[in-house]
């Protein structure tokens, strides 16, 4: 399926799901196109996971329709889940065997052939390799988490569904995720659905993103595009909190906002604004000694939803 | 679809509670057999003293094969537990560790896990009632030697020694269909739910119940009693009659391949449709 000139990978049409007395999914529309890094971003109980999991056949929709390589997947279901690779939520496993054979099985239930050099690279990857012989129930949540990403990785899917995958990681931990997800992206061409409660995540990267809110879409676009028309908050930080707050309230630029936080002044202003701002408190004699970017889709997003 | 039977058998062989109903069928049936052994004779005597008084009873009737029976007897009242215990958590153990997003969202057919999981089911049933077979048989023999086996099932029955290994291998291959009955039950329950317990207890429920129904002759539970498939799990007792009720025994056997497929073609359905959110 092509629009324009992208292929599109998933078509999400008016998809709805009503969970007991909670409609999940309302109406929902939207389409990942190849190479994308999509990131799926809402708050809790907002219908990402619900929409995930009808994505991968885990459950039924109500009504509406997905399509996953131009096929429908109601129809297609087993050819489409052989090119997917998915985490979903939180990394569940065979507790009582190895790292190693809950991998072997995996492999077999994708239908491919358990090769010993295939589950080893992919747990090298995710930094496992050392412990692939260790029972699951030894394992800390940041390594379950990993081996969550190698199962996805296992048998080579062209799309990956990556629900909260650095959840539980140390810093370096989710360092590496995002690189390898990057390099997934860019080196090995993969398509990446991102799910993820850590807005600065997805802005760092994904290309393409969905806000959702009670099931329903909020925003769609592209990430740059749709943080272009939101204002930055910015962090100043300066000797007299209180005199750059007043003469830029008395100046000739137009903020949204202006804040005090101890010595910072947070200022909401639109990116190329910023350097406009400083020269102006400098010109006042204020004595500017950081700037620094902060939350921009954070207060997008909640400006939102 | 092998490849899928394989992986269950291993899941199922890897954990420490399957092996849980082959020890205990061994240590419960030699606990039983050393019993007799011990106290045997005095208890064969009492229970045919009336007989003795008008018949003459010669040669070893308290032998392996009597053992063997009255094994089988109180046994199959246990079995189910020892099955339950391991099949009624083949669904709802996936369920319960969130296993079934992984193995769900990869190229299975909900059709074939229900079935490998089944066959699974049925897989561990058959090996557990082998080794009933040769820990029961085997060493009652060993412990008490062959002889004619005298059976009190309506009348009297003395079965010949040279006529009895036909009809154990049958009783216990109608006592794998019943048990394979129990273990098809378990596992429908156990794709309801996602508790590893609640299947465990409630097929053990169920058959308690069931048995009462059936042990009771009240007029309510006559009209009932067709249709509960307690009714024919201890049908192999036929078996140790003289002129066996072939007729009645395969419509038994019939009634409860019905209920197996029953209980098969349910879950097949409902897990069809169930949606995963564990």
């Amino acid at each position: 399926m092509l629009y324009m000139d992208k292929q599109v990978i998933i078509a999400v049409n008016n998809l709805s799901k009503r969970l007991k007395k909670i409609q999940a999914v309302n109406d929902l529309s939207f389409t990942v196109e190849k190479g994308d890094i999509y990131g799926f971003l809402g708050p809790n109980g907002s219908g990402k996971s619900t929409t995930i999991r009808m994505m991968l056949s885990l459950l039924k929709p109500g009504s509406g329709s997905i399509t996953i390589f131009g096929l429908p997947l109601r129809d297609h279901k087993l050819k489409i889940l052989k090119q997917v690779g998915a985490f979903i939520e939180k990394p569940d496993f065979y507790e009582y065997l190895s790292a190693y054979k809950n991998l072997e099985i995996l492999l077999k239930y994708s239908g491919l052939k358990a090769e010993k050099n295939r589950i080893i690279e992919t747990l090298d990857l995710v930094g496992l390799s050392k412990r692939s012989a260790s029972k699951v129930k030894t394992f800390s949540k940041g390594m379950k988490q990993r081996l969550g990403i190698a199962q996805a990785l296992l048998h080579d899917p062209q799309l990956l569904v990556l629900d909260e995958p650095v959840n539980g990681l140390d810093p370096s931990g989710m360092k590496d995720i995002r690189e390898l997800i990057c390099y997934l992206n860019k080196e090995k061409g993969k398509t990446i659905i991102l799910s993820s409660h850590n807005l600065h995540e997805i802005e760092s990267i994904a290309n393409r993103m969905l806000i959702i809110n009670n099931g329903e879409k909020i925003v769609e676009g592209k990430v740059s595009k749709l943080l272009r028309k939101h204002s930055y908050c910015t962090r100043f930080r300066v000797n007299d909190v209180k005199k750059a707050k007043k003469d830029l309230q008395n100046g000739d630029i137009i903020l949204t906002k202006i804040e005090i936080d101890d010595n910072d002044l947070r200022v909401f202003c639109q990116h190329e604004e910023i350097p406009e701002i400083n020269s102006f408190l400098v010109g006042k004699g204020i004595l500017v000694e950081s700037i620094k970017t902060e939350n921009s889709l954070e207060d997008y997003f909640l400006t939102l939803t | 679809m092998g490849n899928l039977i394989q992986i269950e058998l291993y899941k199922v062989f890897k954990r420490t509670r399957s092996y849980i109903g082959f020890i205990a069928i061994i240590i419960i049936t030699l606990v039983a057999q050393v019993a007799m052994l011990w106290e045997g004779k005095e208890m064969h005597s009492f229970l045919t003293k009336n007989l003795t008084d008008a018949f003459y009873m010669q040669g070893n009737l308290l032998n392996g094969y009597l053992m063997t029976y009255i094994v089988l007897n109180f046994l199959w009242v246990h079995v189910p537990l020892l099955i339950v215990i391991v099949t009624g958590d083949l669904f709802s153990g996936e369920s319960h560790g969130g296993t079934f997003r992984l193995i769900l969202s990869r190229p299975v057919s909900r059709f074939q896990l229900v079935t490998a999981k089944f066959l699974a089911a049925l897989t561990y049933t058959f090996i557990l009632i082998v080794i009933f077979v040769i820990v029961s048989l085997g060493f009652g023999i060993l412990l008490f030697g062959k002889g004619d086996l005298m059976v009190i099932f309506n009348t009297i029955n003395i079965i010949p020694e040279n006529d009895i290994m036909w009809r154990f291998l049958l009783a216990f291959s109608y006592g794998f269909l019943g048990m394979v009955t129990v273990a098809a039950l378990s596992l429908l329950l156990s794709s309801l739910t996602n508790n590893s317990l609640g299947p465990i207890l409630s097929t053990m429920a169920i058959i308690i119940l069931f048995t009462l129904i059936t042990s009771f002759d009240f007029s309510i539970f006559k009209i009932i009693k067709p249709f509960i498939f307690t009714n024919y799990l201890d049908s192999w007792q036929l078996l140790f009659t003289l002129e066996v009720n072939v007729a009645h025994l395969i419509k038994d056997a019939v009634i409860l391949l019905f209920h197996i497929l029953v209980f098969y073609t349910t879950t097949l359905v409902y897990f069809n449709k169930k949606d995963i959110l564990t």
